[in-house]
């Protein structure tokens, strides 16, 4: 016999001091009775067992205590032994569609699928939990694990991707020692929302790998209304949002849907929908914080019957625009900028950078700013401010003390350029740079973190990290249709929209509103709140729905699927519904605290009988 | 130690004897019962069986016919007083050291008081294993020296009611008035057949007990000692055993008391918390 949980058996130490309260118990009184005949009959009138229990120990109640103890102990430490038992297969590997539709309720899917997943525990089980990423919950362990694993995992709020965790369990069974084991996949979900295409696939290739694939199919049709699209735009100052709300049942439905801003309720509204159909629900002036749209009807999915927006707190950016010219199109462009606060500034004389969340250095000449004005830049850039730098003529016979990061080749001007695509970022998402026409750039030495290149290699666009602040070098000037065309498109705007968010740290509304199955790299180990309590990793991934906050910023995470909402199940076949383990022989761990549970509530019963015979209770 | 202070209370006492008698100390009816006795009240022709010391041998001389005479039952009363010494009466709870059998001693003196007032012969026996017979006489003198040896009396064995009571009847010759004075912590069957075997006196069973052992104030762990028999007992005392314990007492004087009232004995039985005054009174009242 082993314990799994052996550091429990300390708990045996607490007999010590029962012992020696017992063992100090004051001696019997001695006292002379004459009538000690009927007290002796008065014993045999007792509970037989009683008069036994006392013939065999001199004190019953210290025995039970003491063996209350000990079984309590016992128990605590996990006993078990291994023992031949009549199992599914050497090791088990069982798929759980952990999908948002096996949330439904009515019966419960998940709740389902964990009773299915029960029967196929075997001597060694693998546990995977199959969401948008594959999430292995138990790796080869014992019967009891398996059963503690299924009480434990729960469904998310993502698809189900069961190709991959297919050949994930593949792979796991594979890697198992000696390799000579019979190997069995077990698939239990509802089916709804897969691709039955990539499980075929994955089966195929675990068959192929004489592992045996089997389904179960849990699960049955279920009403459900649910919001099945949301998006959020920005509009000015102000944010829209629309979402469709979709009806999967066979008659029209009026839902009530009521808006939460910030926990308070701001609007309450009925929408009708007709049998299988959407219906658009819009919201518009929202302000910033946390917005919930709730379905307030009852369906058997409640994952999809809320809505969550974020939208960011912004704090107006104020921007140095450094230019000899009084109005560039650079400039315009970000005065336009909302929550921004655009100053022009003509050289030489400047205002202290350090009242500044951004600096601009447009079109200057090298006469136009003062010695040591670089060496102020920077300290800004230095202590976290972040500076632009704007291609101009006079750039490269400045002396910038390695702010400028990238090197000029004297103030040598090339023509027109074809532009290239670099590293992809943030800011640079959704500009067609290829479609600007470049008629003069100045040449720069090649580098290989250029966001946007000319063909002769000269960078356009790159940026690099200078102490706590950036330093982003733009070779489109600010705005000259002699050099190029960029400042006259549609995507200028954006384009210094997204470099000034980028530069403040703000990031887009679809940043703040994703939906679940999405994952974040957060570039180390980070506290992160969720819906389901607060975790600490360094890869988040949005398997709830619901609000998630990473230190100040607030995320929200929606199901938006639906496929996953359409909670109707289309039977695969009889087999499939009906599927019991087939079984073979193998060692099993057999469990014993249960039993030792049980004997220690008898024991306990036990023990109140007896004070209660002795009249004491 | 026999306190005798209380005998000038039981001045205002006498004991009523049921007993028709023809003596001048007990009223003026005549017996009609034959047996033992002094006066010849006839003759009858001899049985086999009868005893032969009862044959006048004279009318056999004139009759040459076997008669025997025919005795008037003695007229007077005689009190027995059985009294238990066995060890189990040496038990007291109470501060002033009152033992089970102090009392008893006590309520077996008054009744003797009572009847050597009345110049009626009585007799003052102990028993324990074995019975200590004393002859039954007359007098306050003779009261007096049984007191004195009641006090000098070392309390010990068992008690074997049913041998005693055996030994006992063989020496009482006509009807008498019986007083049994007992803790009788024995067995209940002894008791019984010792009671039967005094129903044809005139019976009064007293039974005397500490209130101490009635209620069995201890619980707990406990090393019980036997008084008579020394075994000893390691139990716990708990509040069933304890209700159990005062079951079986009941139990016992139970079956006691129905035993007098089968027998037609009058059956008392006193905690020695009792004043002895209100013993006697009850007894008294209730003959």
């Amino acid at each position: 016999m082993a314990f799994a949980n052996p550091l429990a058996l300390l708990a045996l130490l607490s007999l010590i001091p029962i012992v020696i309260l017992y063992l100090i118990k004051p001696k019997p009184k001695e006292i002379n009775i004459p009538s000690l005949m009927f007290i002796m009959d008065a014993e045999r009138r007792e509970n037989r067992y009683q008069t036994m229990l006392n013939k065999i120990v001199r004190d019953p109640l210290m025995l039970m205590q003491l063996l209350f103890l000990i079984l309590l102990s016992l128990a605590m430490a996990a006993p078990y032994f291994l023992a031949t038992e009549t199992v599914r297969a050497d090791h088990t590997a069982i798929i759980l569609d952990a999908s948002a539709s096996m949330q439904a309720e009515d019966p419960n899917r998940f709740d389902l699928a964990r009773q299915a997943a029960e029967k196929f525990v075997s001597g060694k089980t693998s546990i995977i939990l199959a969401k948008n990423k594959q999430i292995v919950a138990l790796q080869r362990g014992g019967r009891a694990d398996a059963k503690d694993t299924l009480r434990r995992v729960q469904p998310g709020a993502t698809i189900a991707n069961i190709g991959d965790a297919i050949i994930l369990a593949k792979s796991m069974i594979e890697g198992g020692e000696g390799g000579g084991e019979k190997g069995a996949i077990i698939v239990i979900s509802d089916f709804a929302n897969v691709d039955l295409g990539a499980i075929s696939a994955s089966k195929m290739l675990a068959n192929a790998a004489g592992i045996d694939v089997v389904y179960k199919q849990v699960g049955n049709d279920a009403d459900n209304i649910g919001i099945t699209y949301g998006r959020l735009e920005r509009n000015g100052d102000k944010y829209e949002y629309f979402c469709n709300i979709k009806n999967y049942m066979d008659d029209t439905k009026t839902v009530p849907v009521e808006v939460f801003r910030n926990g308070k309720n701001i609007l309450g509204e009925s929408v009708t929908i007709p049998a299988h159909s959407s219906e658009l629900f819009a919201l518009t002036d929202l302000e910033p914080g946390a917005t919930v749209v709730a379905l307030q009807h009852g369906d058997a999915l409640s994952v999809d019957d809320r809505a969550y927006i974020a939208i960011p707190e912004i704090a107006k950016r104020k921007i140095l625009f450094v230019s000899e010219n009084a109005n560039p199109p650079a400039k315009i462009a970000i005065g336009s900028l909302p929550d921004t606060e655009c100053s022009v500034v003509k050289p030489p004389v400047l205002p202290v950078f350090g009242d500044y969340d951004i600096v601009v250095i447009g079109n200057i000449t090298k006469d136009s700013l003062l010695p040591g004005t670089f060496n102020d830049l920077a300290s800004f850039v230095g202590s976290g401010g972040d500076l632009v730098i704007l291609a101009s003529d006079g750039i490269g016979k400045i002396e910038t003390g390695g702010l400028l990061p990238v090197g000029m080749r004297a103030s040598e001007s090339a023509g027109s350029a074809v532009l290239n695509r670099g590293i992809p970022t943030q800011f640079t998402k959704d500009i067609a740079f290829d479609d600007i026409t470049v008629t003069r750039h100045l040449k720069t030495e090649p580098l290989n973190n250029s966001i946007v290149n000319a063909d002769d290699g000269s960078s356009m666009l790159v940026y690099q990290q200078s102490g706590a602040g950036v330093v982003l070098y733009s070779g489109f000037g600010e705005g000259d249709s002699r050099w190029n065309d960029f400042h006259t498109r549609v995507d200028y705007p954006i384009f210094w929209r997204q470099v000034v968010d980028w530069m403040s740290g703000v990031l887009g509304t679809d940043e703040y509103n994703v939906k679940t199955g999405r994952t974040y790299p957060l570039g180390g180990e980070h506290d992160v709140e969720t819906p389901s309590g607060a975790i600490r990793t360094d890869n988040l991934l949005f398997d709830d729905c619901g609000g998630y906050q990473i230190g100040n910023m607030d995320i929200a995470a929606n199901l938006y699927d639906p496929m996953e909402s359409d909670l109707s199940v289309s039977i695969m076949s009889e087999e499939a519904r009906t599927l019991e383990p087939d079984l073979v022989k193998a060692e099993v761990e057999k469990e014993l605290w249960s039993y030792l549970i049980l004997l220690v509530m008898f024991l306990a019963g036990f023990e109140l009988y007896y004070l209660r015979a002795r009249g004491e209770l | 130690m026999i306190d005798t202070e209380f005998f000038n209370q039981l001045n205002r006492f006498s004991l009523m004897v049921r007993k028709r008698v023809s003596s001048v100390y007990a009223g003026s009816r005549r017996a009609v019962l034959q047996g033992k006795g002094i006066e010849i009240v006839g003759y009858r022709e001899y049985m086999p069986g009868d005893d032969i010391r009862t044959i006048d041998w004279r009318v056999y001389g004139r009759t040459e016919k076997l008669y025997i005479r025919k005795f008037e039952e003695e007229k007077n009363v005689t009190t027995h007083i059985l009294l238990d010494s066995s060890k189990s009466m040496d038990y007291s709870s109470s501060s002033d050291g009152t033992t089970k059998f102090d009392y008893a001693a006590m309520l077996a003196c008054g009744f003797g008081y009572l009847v050597a007032r009345e110049n009626e012969k009585f007799a003052i026996s102990t028993f324990d294993e074995e019975i200590d017979i004393t002859p039954p006489k007359r007098g306050r003198g003779y009261l007096l020296h049984t007191i004195d040896r009641l006090n000098e009396l070392q309390l010990h064995g068992t008690t074997r009611f049913d041998h005693c009571t055996s030994q006992y009847s063989k020496m009482i010759r006509s009807k008498s008035l019986v007083v049994v004075i007992s803790d009788f912590l024995t067995d209940l069957d002894s008791i019984r057949a010792g009671l039967y075997r005094l129903a044809p006196n005139d019976l009064i069973v007293i039974s005397v007990y500490d209130p101490a052992e009635y209620d069995l104030s201890i619980e707990g762990d406990v090393k019980l000692y036997d008084m008579e028999t020394n075994d000893i007992r390691k139990t716990y005392i708990s509040p069933k055993l304890r209700q159990d314990y005062k079951t079986q007492l009941d139990l016992h004087f139970g079956g006691i008391r129905e035993t007098c009232m089968h027998i037609g004995a009058d059956f008392f039985s006193f905690g020695t918390d009792l004043s002895i005054f209100d013993a006697f009174f009850k007894t008294v009242k209730a003959r």
